[in-house]
């Protein structure tokens, strides 16, 4: 059954309805031949009217197969599809259409043709195309920045259980480093008692051995002479049992810090004392040089920081016999008092001094140093908030100055 | 040295009180020659001047250590007993020394009198046997040597 043709004037109509619309417009038979073609439809498809829609369409590359208008006149209803162009060359970009199908219904309701209208989306298909994209990349930054911000985490993670570890070992390491002193320690404590204990030990048996053959002596000028060895014998358990004493006596100062009370002390009647008591052991050899300062009366424990002094004197002594000066200057240091007690000395080499404060170091050798005296007065004035610290070159003797604040004086006030 | 002459001991410890105990131990107990020192310095001056039977030293002293001590009058008198006597109880320390010096004993302060007499009672037997024992070999080389000598001039004389 041919169809019925489009009256005259309606095509006429339909080219003024149409002839300035902006996209190309086509009226498409339902057997196929274009019946109209606006202006711009004819720009865009060459070919004269009269032909079939896909030889009107020949030479472009609108792909038949997805052309919807069997579709539309089945369905009697509109379509809209799009259509990618190619681009014809390397440098142009893809063209998109959008194509949109209307049927014209006959007297009986059934599609007799299509108008078709095909609209150039490129730029709102790019656009969109370009939303899609970027919200796509954006997605996979997303997606990327996730896996990274994962991947940190487990670098934080890891690098915690690290510095865990690293933390361990170090506590590890402080704490051998306390059991490599305190071995230190209990060595050359252990030295300094053993060595007057043999001597006590040994010189009680020889008195005994004495005293038993003095019983059996019957010449009095041999008895004489073994009473006289006794006695020397008992001299020498005497002196070492003092030293043990003077060992056992410094670990008790270790061990009692916290027992003592602060006192407002003056540091030169602490200082005078100390001297006072050593000079049995300087002879007049040994200088003394006080260059008192006008200080105030400072918070601390006086046994403890007598115990201090005891120790910076011995040790400047030691250091300039068997003759030579000891300079001890007291001044106010900001905040704090401070003393100085410089020695006249050979000094205290570079690789030694870095170790001073060591416990259980010595260079002086057994009967002479512990390696207890520095280390405790460091304790001592750590306690008291304070500090020592030791200068030296060696060949220009050595200087150790103790800090006592004053602040805790304002404290307890 | 014959066997009759009196055995001599050298006694080296920094801390006087030590080498006075030992003195005094030794001049009770025996009838030997005793020479105690205070610094390593004077001790290896008198051996120098002198050969001892035994010698006794502390391990940590502060001019040198008794390591050090024994390495030199090893050098010294290499037959004399070496007995080191230390307050420093270290076990590491006893074993190092006896392998590096060839220590005769090692003698733990404090000490026990009869014990330390009959470790020297026997360092300076053992030195004594030593000196006997090198003179003989000396003596016999020496006769070995007028032996040969002899034989030498037999040989001529009869050819």
């Amino acid at each position: 059954m041919p169809p019925d043709p489009i009256p005259e004037d309606v095509l006429i109509w339909l080219r003024r309805i149409f002839s300035s619309h902006p996209d190309p417009v086509r009226m498409v038979r339902r057997d196929g031949e274009v019946l109209f073609r606006n202006v711009a439809a004819q720009e865009t498809v060459p070919d004269g009217l009269g032909h079939l829609c896909r030889e009107d369409r020949r030479g472009r590359d609108l792909t038949c197969p997805a052309c919807r208008l069997g579709q539309t006149l089945r369905e009697g209803s509109h379509q809209r599809w799009h259509v990618v162009v190619p681009p014809s060359s390397e440098h142009d970009p893809k063209t998109y259409y959008e194509i949109t199908h209307c049927p014209i219904l006959d007297a009986e309701g059934k599609p007799a043709a299509v108008i078709e209208v095909l609209r150039d989306a490129t730029i709102a298909l790019g656009v969109e195309q370009y939303l899609i994209d970027t919200a796509e990349s954006l997605e996979s930054e997303v997606g990327r920045r996730t896996d990274e911000a994962g991947r940190l985490r487990e670098r934080a993670d890891s690098l915690g259980a690290e510095l865990g570890a690293l933390r361990t070992a170090q506590s590890e390491l402080v704490y051998r480093d306390r059991l490599v002193a305190l071995g230190h320690l209990v060595a050359g404590l252990a030295h300094e008692i053993r060595t007057p204990l043999g001597a006590v030990v040994s010189s009680a048996d020889v008195t005994r051995r004495q005293l038993a053959r003095l019983r059996d002596e019957p010449d009095p000028a041999s008895a004489t002479d073994r009473i006289a060895a006794a006695l020397a014998s008992l001299d020498v358990v005497n002196d070492g049992a003092q030293r043990i004493l003077g060992v056992v006596r410094s670990l008790q100062l270790f061990s009692r810090l916290d027992e003592a009370r602060r006192k407002e002390v003056d540091l030169h009647e602490g200082l005078d004392s100390t001297i006072a008591l050593l000079g049995c052991r300087m002879g007049d050899a040994v200088e003394i040089v006080r260059e008192y300062g006008e200080i105030p009366r400072v918070p601390c424990r006086p046994d403890a920081i007598n115990q201090v002094f005891m120790n910076l004197l011995l040790n400047a002594i030691q250091a300039v016999e068997p003759r030579g000066s000891i300079r001890i200057r007291t001044y106010r240091d900001g905040p704090a008092v401070a003393v100085t007690v410089t020695d006249s000395g050979p000094g205290i080499p570079a690789d030694v001094l870095p170790r001073v404060f060591d416990l259980g170091f010595t260079t002086k050798g057994p009967g002479r140093g512990s390696g207890i005296g520095l280390a405790l007065s460091r304790v001592v004035l750590e306690e008291h908030g304070g500090s020592i610290d030791v200068v030296s070159e060696p060949g220009r003797g050595a200087s150790v100055t103790v800090r006592l604040p004053l602040v805790a004086a304002e404290e307890d006030r | 040295m014959t066997d009759s002459s009196v055995a001599s001991i050298l006694i080296l410890d920094d801390e006087p009180m030590v080498t006075r105990s030992l003195t005094a131990l030794l001049q009770t107990e025996t009838a030997w020659t005793v020479s105690a020192f205070n610094g390593a310095s004077l001790a290896l001056a008198a051996l120098s001047n002198g050969a001892f039977d035994a010698i006794v030293s502390d391990f940590l002293m502060p001019e040198m250590d008794g390591l050090e001590f024994f390495r030199r009058v090893k050098e010294a008198d290499p037959l004399a007993s070496r007995v080191l006597l230390t307050g420093y109880a270290d076990k590491q320390n006893a074993i190092r020394s006896i392998n590096e010096v060839g220590l005769y004993q090692y003698v733990e302060k404090p000490w026990n009198n009869d014990d330390l007499l009959l470790v020297l009672r026997n360092a300076v037997e053992r030195t004594r046997i030593l000196r006997r024992t090198d003179d003989l070999l000396r003596s016999l080389a020496e006769r070995d040597r007028s032996m040969e000598s002899l034989r030498a001039r037999l040989l001529k004389a009869i050819v």
